[in-house]
């Protein structure tokens, strides 16, 4: 038998006064990661996508170059790059599935929360999702690396290779970024203007951020 | 209270709503009629702040949408033909996840509450996917009134329902304390509609055709006008 709803307030709301406070906005981004990672966790669906594609991607090239150790130095950076790529189009194109999926994007845009958090929220979770893609599959294409050579400057390397990659994620990140103006400008968002300028001024500041880094590549 | 006052919505060329002058008072359960087309959902989604409108404009509690809309979300809560619901996760993970989402003060007490209403507490553990469609739209009510909201959109809810699931939705909707809250119902059952509402609404061609309380009509007289404004 249904309960008689108790109201959260002794009294309904009569002004539409909501607090800001960057304490709540932190709180709803790591929301949406944190409902990301469970659904993932859950279904293992992303990953295990990105992860067989980028490995897919190495077990080509393999073939279409001449993989030997001497033009490894050469080639294994580029390798690397076009799968944490190519993967990271793919996991972003299955989460943001997930949010069309029965709408529920619309349950997030309903929410009382800046858009820019939205965003935010899905940007880490991708990253995140990427980043561990991208330390499972390093090891595939630097073995010239790791053989014969200290620990320690392996872990160097591949921190700076993990840096390296991290900025191929924000150049992969102005696919969300298209998605979230789109989103935000055409249809869900008429009212945020701040909103809408924060994302795009985000989008334009990674776009320098990404061309940045392949200029000094 | 909800004011909607010379609405009009537009998509390209094609004009949905023309005009449309609507107040809904506090506490008000409004059953809004139509044909399919007809701008029903559209409306709700702009008074959702889903969508703009084109021209007019649209007040909640005297606060206008268009300059408020951030803020008047808290006030709003939506139950959709889809349910707005993660699938792969628990009810108890998405009704968190929510709460989290609307920053609300006691979370845990506020979900127990919510899912015993809707009589799937018992399933707080299983994934949404496992869940009957009748259970999943139960669940959706219960994501919509989780932030206790003065106003409640229901835009068909009784979809892909059956009978007996149709019938337990109407159930809950009664008991779901609507003395606190405003209601705006979308739906095709004219039955059902004028059992829940206590004011009847159709829309046709854009504009509010038809608009009574409840004890003015009776189902047939309902039908009778229903069939004489929808029908082209």
């Amino acid at each position: 038998m249904a309960e008689q709803v108790k109201p959260l307030t002794q009294s309904k709301p009569v002004s539409p006064a909501v607090s800001h406070g960057f304490g709540s906005y932190v709180r709803k981004v790591l929301a949406i990661v944190g409902k990301d990672i469970a659904a993932e966790l859950r279904t293992k669906e992303m990953m295990s996508t990105m992860f067989i594609f980028s490995l897919l991607i190495i077990f080509i090239f393999n073939f279409a170059f001449d993989l030997r150790a001497e033009n490894m130095q050469t080639l294994a950076p580029g390798v690397l790059w076009v799968a944490v790529a190519f993967a990271g189009m793919l996991g972003l194109s299955r989460s943001f599935i997930l949010e069309r999926d029965q709408n529920v994007l619309d349950g997030l845009l309903l929410a009382p929360v800046d858009r820019s958090a939205i965003y935010f929220g899905k940007m880490i979770g991708n990253v995140l999702f990427i980043g561990v893609v991208e330390v499972i599959i390093l090891p595939f294409t630097e073995q010239h690396i790791i053989a014969g050579h200290a620990i320690d400057e392996v872990i160097a390397r591949f921190t700076v290779e993990f840096v390296t990659g991290a900025q191929v994620i924000a150049g992969i990140e102005q696919i969300v970024i298209t998605a979230a103006r789109r989103v935000v400008e055409q249809l869900r968002c008429p009212h945020d203007d701040v909103c809408c300028r924060t994302v795009v001024v985000v989008g334009e500041v990674q776009q320098l951020v990404a061309t940045h880094s392949v200029r000094a590549d | 209270m909800i004011e909607i006052h010379k609405l009009i919505k537009t998509f390209g060329h094609r004009v949905v709503l023309r005009g449309v002058d609507l107040t809904i008072n506090e506490g008000d359960f409004v059953t809004l009629m139509g044909a399919n087309g007809a701008g029903k959902t559209t409306m709700l989604h702009i008074i959702a702040t889903l969508s703009k409108a084109t021209g007019g404009e649209v007040s909640i509690n005297g606060y206008r949408l268009a300059e408020s809309a951030s803020e008047l979300r808290r006030f709003i809560g939506l139950v959709s033909h889809k349910t707005l619901l993660y699938d792969n996760l628990t009810a108890l993970q998405n009704l968190r996840f929510y709460a989290r989402m609307y920053d609300l003060p006691d979370a845990s007490e506020r979900i127990e509450t919510v899912l015993r209403q809707v009589g799937l507490w018992g399933r707080q553990y299983d994934p949404v996917r496992t869940y009957s469609r009748g259970m999943q739209q139960r669940l959706a009510i219960a994501r919509a009134i989780l932030h206790n909201p003065p106003i409640l959109l229901l835009d068909e809810p009784d979809t892909g329902l059956d009978q007996h699931a149709a019938d337990m939705l109407g159930e809950l909707l009664s008991a779901v304390d609507i003395s606190q809250r405003t209601i705006l119902m979308t739906t095709h059952n004219l039955e059902r509609g004028l059992s829940l509402g206590n004011r009847v609404v159709i829309l046709a061609k854009g504009k509010i055709v038809y608009d009574t309380p409840r004890e003015d009509v009776s189902t047939e007289q309902l039908r009778e006008q229903y069939y004489k404004y929808v029908t082209v």
